[in-house]
């Protein structure tokens, strides 16, 4: 038996794996919610210049 | 000045301004080795022959500009996403002057014919240690500011840029070991086929980590901020990630189709080429999709158009390089001018014009001005920056294909139809043609220079305050 190659296999199987269960759990209902706030986290963060500058502007 | 309340803004536009700059000192480049492949005269004396310029050419556009833009981005991103400031100014300062030095002794040294000559890892082994203290160096900087986050979640465009760290760490420490025997020279301390195998390991996860990953990280932030609209999918941005992770790479081998390189592994390599193609088109979609319900921006918004034209150039690249992975067609296309087509479509088209796109979005908002000095030459710089790409790769699509089946065309005997400079003859006007494309794409990138100097003369430099408490969507 060799065990380096089993081992790569092993290892290859198990990335497989891992990404199944990370492609349900993202179309999960669990994590629809919380993508939903994600993608919008960084809509609400207003980093235009006329903004900043009202309250932030330097030198 | 209480920098606790204020995000690092300075390293970020050190790195845009340099982005600008050595951008245009590696098309120059470009287009000066695209001449001297049409006017075999303009090669001058051993440091600016065709052969030295070429990997000069190669390691400014992709680790001085492409470096500086991702640099850049990833700064401001991070500082942006997190609600924090990074880690530490000093540390960042220390990443933007130590980058400029490696380019400055990549300047220097690759035409006094100083190399290690492997492709995209050029640079002798005391570069090489440098740049690895700058890019652990950077690794801190980013993921302690990760670290620090005073936002829960770790927005995706973080994730693509870590991931491109982590990967470009193994593989810049992986591939350029070799043992020294001078300050000049060194030996890999790989042989053979394994030689090739490392070599193409990291040249291809170069593409998949550095010019893909990492740009990627830049379309998840700036083609929603700049179109107003969030992500089209988050959950599919999520699968994409780790799908690209997972694939990019098995892929390196497809570099040497019909080499030394044992068969099976070969094969390997075609087959996940092939299956990139989902994860890469998915991204892409998730990219264009975003814009649904906002197309009519398109018509008004260069800077917008530079991000969804990258995408499609994105989308195309990534559907022509799987193709050329098959064996069958590679045995066409290899040693070809395609493959020099194929790789500008990818760079010019996708890395060049995010870039762009994103520098535009972020000079006015580091300089404290509502837009940048004149939207038209934007407009001139998008259009000058299309028709460049367009005649290079078809003009090449053309000359490559043509070699292809020049080189492989037989007579009746089995004897070869035509000498191998015959084939390059038949090339000369398509060479030209390429040259003229890269001369229009340089041409847009000195309106930007000048677009660049006014915005920055007319503005001052800000350093933006970091939000109290963080806006909710719900």
């Amino acid at each position: 038996m060799d065990w380096t190659n089993l081992g790569r296999i092993l290892f290859t199987v198990f990335c497989f794996t891992v990404f199944i269960v990370i492609a349900l759990g993202a179309f999960g209902k669990k994590a629809k919610k919380r993508y939903d706030e994600a993608a919008n986290l960084v809509m609400d963060e207003d980093d235009t210049p006329a903004n900043d500058a009202s309250n932030g502007a330097k030198q | 000045m209480d920098t606790q309340s204020t995000y690092n803004y300075k390293v970020v536009r050190q790195f845009s301004i340099m982005t600008v700059v050595w951008g245009i000192v590696g098309m120059l480049v470009g287009v000066i080795i695209a001449a001297q492949l049409v006017w075999p005269e303009l090669n001058f004396g051993p440091w600016f022959h065709y052969g030295r310029l070429r990997p000069l050419h190669t390691n400014a556009v992709i680790f001085a500009f492409g470096g500086c833009a991702l640099f850049a981005t990833s700064y401001y991103v991070v500082q942006r996403t997190c609600n924090v400031r990074l880690i530490s100014d000093k540390l960042a300062a220390f990443t933007f002057w130590g980058w400029q030095l490696v380019i400055v002794l990549a300047a220097i040294t690759l035409p006094l014919g100083i190399t290690a000559g492997k492709e995209y890892a050029e640079l002798e082994w005391p570069i090489d240690i440098l740049i690895t203290v700058i890019w652990v160096v950077y690794a801190i900087v980013f993921f302690g500011t990760l670290a620090i986050r005073k936002v829960k979640h770790i927005y995706v465009a973080n994730w693509f840029y870590g991931a491109f760290i982590l990967a470009v760490a193994l593989l810049h420490v992986v591939n350029s070991l070799a043992i020294p025997v001078s300050l000049t020279k060194s030996y890999s301390i790989y042989a053979g086929a394994v030689d090739a195998m490392v070599q193409w390991w990291y040249g291809h996860n170069a593409v998949g980590f550095f010019l893909t990953a990492a740009f990627l990280g830049m379309m998840y932030y700036f083609v929603p901020k700049q179109a107003g609209r969030p992500v089209y999918s988050y959950r599919l941005s999520v699968v994409h990630f780790w799908a690209l992770i997972f694939t990019y790479m098995w892929a390196g081998p497809h570099h040497l189709h019909y080499t030394a390189l044992p068969d099976w592994t070969q094969s390997l390599g075609m087959a996940f080429s092939l299956v990139l193609l989902a994860p890469s088109w998915g991204g892409m979609i998730n990219g264009i999709m975003t814009l649904s319900g906002a197309w009519h921006k398109l018509r008004t918004d260069p800077v917008l158009k530079f991000l969804v034209v990258s995408l499609s150039f994105y989308g195309m690249s990534t559907f022509e390089g799987p193709m050329m992975s098959i064996k069958t067609v590679n045995a066409l296309s290899h040693y070809t001018d395609w493959t020099v087509g194929h790789v500008h479509s990818g760079a010019l088209g996708w890395v060049a014009f995010i870039s762009i796109g994103s520098m535009y979005y972020l000079l006015p908002r580091l300089f404290g001005r509502d837009s940048m000095h004149s939207v038209k030459l934007i407009e001139a710089h998008f259009w000058l920056a299309t028709v460049g790409v367009v005649l290079y790769i078809a003009s090449l699509w053309i000359a490559g294909v043509m070699q292809g089946l020049m080189w492989r065309a037989l007579n009746a005997d089995g004897t070869l139809t035509y000498s191998f400079v015959e084939a390059v003859k038949a090339s000369y006007p398509y060479l030209f043609v390429r040259f003229l494309g890269g001369f229009l794409f340089l041409s847009g990138m000195l309106l930007m220079a000048y677009n660049t100097f006014r915005t920055v003369a007319a503005g001052r430099p800000v350093d933006a305050k970091i939000p109290a408490v963080t806006a909710h969507a719900h």
